[in-house]
């Protein structure tokens, strides 16, 4: 079937995925209350933007994340040249993001709306993971808060969040 | 393209009024919709291994064993190693 179709039913093909392959139902993680919206007073060329990614990626000279419930993070300058960045990770076709880092990382993106002086500039540093971990109560528990407590640290203004 | 897409995410998060705000841009993945017949019509994941996964061999050979910007984690209360 080509041309126009609805969005794909991820949530009706998990389902499927998982029962045949024998696994229990799959259960989504429910996070309520949405947290509270809140506006920086700052105009937007003023903000310090901080990015964060689970799209595995690391910087050469760095320790690349294993593909098994991985919960580490890494710190990676904001002027890493985009030669220098990788991407792993065991769900996603990584033919585009090995080709453009950019498409998982916007990391260079950013740098230019920062040059173009559509933002302040970027923050010190943007912090990846790995996606797929398995466990919501790590990432909610454990990563999420040492994420966010690197970013207030490097005083952004907001944070933008490239999920894989 | 890429440029466009986070410039709205950023315009997004400037004009968002409430939580959860979802906007839908102009842009199309593929000329057609084909390619969503096949997304995920079976489990398409690499074997989850607990070892460094390198994107090349070079990446290995090349990554510094104390990585000062690679960050641990402790497991969370009441969780094993």
């Amino acid at each position: 079937m080509t041309g126009r179709q609805p969005p794909v039913d991820y949530i009706a093909r998990t389902r499927a995925v998982y029962s045949s392959l024998g696994y229990p139902p799959y259960r989504w993680v429910a996070n309520e209350p949405l947290a509270s919206l809140a506006h920086t007073g700052k105009p937007q060329n003023e903000w310090r933007v901080g990015l964060v990614a689970s799209g595995g990626i690391y910087a050469l000279g760095q320790i690349a994340f294993h593909h098994r419930d991985d919960f580490s993070y890494r710190e990676i300058a904001r002027d890493t040249p985009v030669e220098d960045l990788r991407t792993t990770h065991f769900a996603y076709d990584l033919a585009d993001s090995r080709q453009d880092p950019n498409v998982v990382f916007p990391l260079e993106t950013l740098r230019d709306l920062a040059a173009e002086g559509v933002i302040g500039e970027v923050g010190a540093n943007a912090y990846t993971f790995m996606g797929g971990i398995y466990s919501a109560r790590r990432v909610r528990d454990v990563l999420a808060p040492a994420l966010a407590d690197r970013l207030v640290a490097d005083a952004v203004d907001v944070a933008l969040m490239v999920p894989v | 393209m890429q440029r466009d897409v986070v410039r709205h995410a950023l315009d997004l998060i400037r004009d968002a009024t409430v939580p959860g705000t979802v906007t839908e841009l102009d842009y199309r993945w593929a000329p057609d919709d084909a390619w969503k017949d096949g997304v995920m019509r079976g489990d398409s994941r690499q074997e989850r291994i607990d070892t460094p996964q390198y994107q090349c061999a070079e990446d290995a050979s090349l990554a510094d064993p104390e990585c000062p910007t690679c960050v641990w984690l402790a497991p969370g209360v009441g969780e094993g190693a």
